[in-house]
C-alpha cells in the first residue's frame, strides 16, 4: 500500500477493532484450537463423557434414560434367553459355586458367613446316632475291647456283634465292663436272663436263669466254631459316664451250635437280658466282650453313640 | 494270645495269660453244671408230666398250665 508522506507507524488490532463472527474456520489452523481455547463446561462433558457429542439428540436421551437397551443377542447354553436372561435347568455344578474350598468326596455344604463365597465344604457333622468305633477280626483274638470312646455326648450306647465265629465250638460269650481303662473283674456283676432253644429235631426248652455275684456277664452260650453259624448281638448300654448310680445293660443275642459239626444238626439259640455291675457307681471306660474258651477268629464289633 | 482294644491288635501280658487260662478252665466246669442243670430240669418236667397223666390230666389240660 502507498502513503503520501511518512510510512503511518504500525499499530497492533485488538478485539475492538474486529467485528464480532468475523473469524472464518478456514483462519484458524488445523490443530491449533488447544483445550485452554474451548469452554470449560465443554471440556468437563467431554471428560464426563456427558456430551455424548457425535450421535443423534434422540441417542442421547436413549443412553441418558438407559431404555433402549433392553433386547440382547439370544443366548445359548447354560444361561438362555434374549431379554430376561435364564440359568437353564439342570447345568449349575460344583464348578459354577463360588466355595472357599475345594470339594472333598463325601463332604457336605456348610454355610460360613465369614468365607469366601460364604459357603465351604466340611465333614458332615454327627447326627444323633454315630458309629464311634469298629473292629473286624482278621486273626485271632482273646478279647475285643472299646475304652475311651464314652462321652457325655451320647447318653446311650449300642455294642454290635456281627458275624462272631470262635474257635472253640460250644463256647460261651462274656461282656465285663471296663472302668478306668481296665477290665472290672470283681464278683459283683448281676444278670437276668432268659434263653429260648429250638433244637433241629423240633424240641423246645426255655430257661429262666442269672446271676448276682458273677464275675463277667453271660451273653450267649453255645457258640458253634462252624462257619456256617456265627453269633450275632446287640447290646445297649444305658448313660455308662454316669458316676451317682449303677449303669443298666441290655442284651440280645443269637446264635447257633452245631454239636456234631453236621450244619443239618443244630441248636437255635436266643438270650435277652438285663444286667449291671453292683460293686460301685464308678463311670465305665468301656467294655471287653470275650469267649469263655479260646479265640474270636472273625466277624466285627461296632460301638455306637445314641442321643437322647 | 492276643487282644484288640479300640482296634489296635496287642499282646497279652504273661499275667492276662495266666488269668485267661484259669477262667476257660473254670468255664468248662460252669458250662457242665448249666447243662447238668438243664438236663435235670427236662427230667424232672417229664416226670411231673407223668404224673399229672397218672392223676387223670389231658395233654391239653397239662399244657395249659404251661409247664
Amino acid at each position: 500500500m502507498s502513503y503520501i508522506g511518512s510510512t503511518p507507524a504500525n499499530k497492533l488490532v485488538t478485539s475492538s477493532d474486529m467485528e464480532d463472527g468475523i473469524v472464518t474456520t478456514a483462519k484458524i489452523a488445523n490443530d491449533a484450537a488447544t483445550a485452554d481455547k474451548i469452554a470449560n463446561a465443554v471440556n468437563s462433558a467431554i471428560t464426563a463423557n456427558t456430551a455424548k457429542t457425535g450421535i443423534s439428540s434422540a441417542q442421547t436421551s436413549a443412553i441418558t434414560a438407559n431404555t433402549s437397551k433392553n433386547t440382547n443377542a439370544t443366548h445359548s447354553g447354560e444361561v438362555t434367553g434374549s431379554g430376561a436372561l435364564t440359568i437353564a435347568d439342570n447345568v449349575v455344578d460344583e464348578a459354577n459355586l463360588k466355595v472357599s474350598n475345594s470339594a472333598v468326596n463325601g463332604y457336605v455344604l456348610t454355610a460360613r458367613s465369614g468365607n469366601n463365597g460364604q459357603m465351604t465344604w466340611e465333614e458332615a457333622g454327627g447326627g444323633d446316632f454315630v458309629k464311634l468305633g469298629s473292629t473286624t477280626v482278621s486273626s485271632a483274638v482273646a478279647s475285643i475291647s472299646f475304652d475311651g470312646l464314652f462321652s457325655s455326648t451320647y447318653k446311650k450306647y449300642q455294642l454290635i456283634g456281627n458275624g462272631l465265629l470262635q474257635s472253640a465250638n460250644n463256647s460261651l460269650c462274656y461282656l465285663r465292663v471296663r472302668q478306668s481303662n481296665s477290665d472290672v473283674t470283681g464278683s459283683s456283676y448281676i444278670y437276668a436272663d432268659t434263653m429260648n432253644r429250638f433244637i433241629h429235631s423240633g424240641a423246645a426248652y426255655q430257661g429262666v436263669g442269672g446271676a448276682s455275684s458273677d464275675n463277667k456277664i453271660k451273653l450267649i452260650d453255645n457258640q458253634s466254631s462252624n462257619n456256617s453259624f456265627t453269633t450275632n448281638f446287640d447290646i445297649d448300654i444305658y448313660d455308662p459316664q454316669n458316676s451317682s448310680r449303677r449303669k443298666l445293660i441290655l442284651y440280645r443275642s443269637a446264635s447257633w451250635y452245631n454239636h456234631d459239626g453236621s450244619t443239618s444238626n443244630f441248636y437255635w439259640k436266643h438270650h435277652i437280658g438285663a444286667a449291671t455291675y453292683r460293686g460301685n457307681t464308678t463311670a465305665f471306660s468301656g467294655v471287653t466282650i470275650y469267649p469263655s474258651s479260646g479265640n474270636f477268629t472273625s466277624g466285627s464289633l461296632s460301638l455306637y453313640g445314641l442321643k437322647l | 494270645m492276643k487282644k484288640i482294644i479300640n482296634n489296635e491288635l496287642i499282646d497279652l501280658t504273661t499275667d492276662e495269660v495266666t488269668a485267661r487260662q484259669a477262667e476257660e478252665t473254670q468255664a468248662v466246669i460252669d458250662k457242665q453244671a448249666e447243662e447238668t442243670a438243664e438236663a435235670n430240669a427236662i427230667t424232672k418236667k417229664a416226670s411231673a408230666v407223668a404224673k399229672l397223666k397218672a392223676l387223670g390230666l389231658t395233654d391239653e389240660e397239662i399244657g395249659a398250665l404251661k409247664i
